[in-house]
């Protein structure tokens, strides 16, 4: 009996301690991870910080001057960039992110950031609306196929790409091997579907994708046309969408942009700002008509004009007909306020 | 003969007795611990969240100090740290339309954004505001700042006052 109960006594003892001590690792564990958790969200904290004051630095800096390129080092994270109902990019698998619904940005969906990438050109059109970022990690090339037929205007489009980390030349872009780069980019200029949907893209080339631009009649690349969008299909090319453009700004942004739907996206918020700038910049015009009146200046009858103009350059949609008409009153605004100060000495509007 | 059984229950009693209280005091002293801890990192996180909005209001103050609608440019190109007064004269107009409140209050929220010409006369221009009800704080921040007549070229000098409320 005695040694029953005492038997019975230790084997309590045993399984108190047992418990007390699950008790106690499963504080002590659950306390370890509560801290690493609290790290990681130091971690992403900071990361998210450094990349929104990046971001607004070089917008800033761009709206002050001409474009800006820069990189920013970061530990390696993997950011998703979106633009839809929620704009934003966020450090994947956390709730840290960075709100870009009032950033004009063109970047692939999932970038893996060592180092993140960052030019920024301002969209003129033709005053200052918005600086459009164009991202990239460094994972991708771009890959700029020569038209015979319009030498110089690839070398200008190759030239005016300000992201020269890794973009090539090439004559021809079935002869186009891997060169060590995850994903690859080919552009076009003024190539017609049916030669670039029979391209036989290298096996050794795994993951491409490519845009053809296509200005419109006594345009360039630099005025306004369609975008088509082609996607991957094997080892070939499929035009999944058409958009049009706006200034070259646009056409980077297209380069840029993950996908025609993220492209479309951005656009839409920068034809919204040109909107908004129009009417500030019509309204300038209005007072300066007003001023000029006051003194009977002849400079008050040479707002009438580029009232017109900003009203229409106000009204653009995303479209082509659209973009269209608003280049020629982007021109025709630009040259009548050049011609305000050089021509009749009186203020410009912007 | 039938006493010992008992005290040895007593005994065991008692043991178990004394592990209970050990393991209780642990764990006050852990919660305590705790307690101590959490103070200190909630008033580190306070420090960080104030931290945070002075930032916030910084940023603001530098964005607004670029922002199109209000920067003077010279046939396109700009100058650094200039207000347009034409300009600054539409948006004070413009503040109190209900779409131009919608718009700017999604990209500058709860703020108010007055540009003050000192030199050589004195005028300031209210541009945007939007209180919130339950104001918290008020963050100023003052960027010195020229500004420019483009009726008679003539630039003035101020300073612009950005106040984030949070």
């Amino acid at each position: 009996m005695k040694g029953k109960k005492a038997d019975i006594s230790i084997q309590f003892n045993w399984i108190f301690v047992l418990i007390a001590g699950m008790v106690l690792l499963a504080f002590f564990v659950g306390f370890a991870l509560w801290q690493s958790q609290r790290a990681e969200d130091a971690r992403n904290l900071k990361k998210s910080q450094f990349l929104e004051a990046g971001l607004l630095n070089a917008e800033q800096s761009a709206l002050n001057s001409e474009d800006v390129v820069r990189s920013l080092k970061i530990a390696q994270t993997t950011l998703r960039a979106s633009c839809d109902e929620v704009s934003e990019l966020r450090i994947k698998d956390s709730d840290f992110f960075i709100d870009t619904a009032n950033s004009v940005v063109f970047s692939r969906a999932e970038l893996e950031a060592g180092e993140l990438f960052l030019w920024v050109s301002n969209w003129e059109s033709p005053f200052k609306t918005a600086p459009f970022v164009f991202m990239d990690d460094g994972s991708k090339m771009y890959v700029f196929v020569k038209n015979p037929a319009k030498t110089g205007e690839s070398e200008k489009l190759f030239h005016d790409f300000l992201y020269n980390s890794s973009k090539l030349p090439v004559d021809d872009p079935e002869g186009f091997k891997d060169k060590g780069f995850g994903n690859y980019i080919f552009i076009f200029l003024g190539e017609q579907q049916n030669s670039i949907e029979s391209l036989i893209i290298d096996s050794s080339v795994k993951k491409f994708s490519a845009v053809n631009l296509l200005p419109s009649d006594y345009s360039s690349f630099e005025g306004h046309g369609i975008i088509e969008f082609y996607s991957q299909n094997g080892g070939r090319l499929e035009l999944a969408e058409k958009n049009p453009f706006l200034l070259k700004e646009s056409v980077f942004g297209a380069i840029f942009a993950d996908n025609a739907g993220f492209y479309e996206c951005s656009m839409e918020k920068a034809v919204e700002r040109l909107g908004w700038l129009s009417a500030i910049h019509k309204a300038k015009a209005e007072k300066l008509e007003q001023e000029y009146q006051k003194t009977n200046s002849p400079c008050s009858s040479l707002y009438f004009i580029p009232k017109n103009y900003l009203s229409r350059i106000g009204s653009t949609v995303f479209s082509e007909a659209s973009f269209s008409q608003t280049f020629d009153s982007i021109a025709d605004l630009d040259k009548f306020n050049k011609d305000l100060t050089e021509v009749h000495k009186c203020a410009p509007i912007y | 003969m039938k006493k010992f059984p008992k005290k040895t229950g007593k005994k065991s009693q008692l043991q178990m007795g004394e592990s209970t209280a050990v393991v209780i005091v642990v764990i006050v002293l852990i919660f305590l611990g705790l307690v101590v801890y959490y103070g200190f990192w909630s008033s580190g996180r306070q420090g960080e969240i104030s931290a945070q909005k002075d930032v916030k209001a910084v940023e603001l103050g530098l964005a607004v100090s670029y922002m199109p609608e209000m920067h003077c440019t010279f046939l396109g190109s700009s100058s650094t740290n200039c207000f347009d007064s034409l300009k600054l004269e539409v948006l004070s107009e413009k503040k109190n339309d209900r779409e131009w409140q919608l718009y700017y209050f999604g990209r500058l929220g709860y703020a108010r954004i007055e540009v003050i010409q000192v030199y050589p006369s004195h005028k300031s221009f209210l541009v945007y505001e939007r209180k919130q009800d339950d104001e918290q704080s008020q963050l100023p921040v003052f960027i010195p700042a020229n500004i420019h007549d483009p009726i008679t070229d003539t630039y003035g000098f101020g300073y612009l006052n950005v106040t984030k409320y949070s």
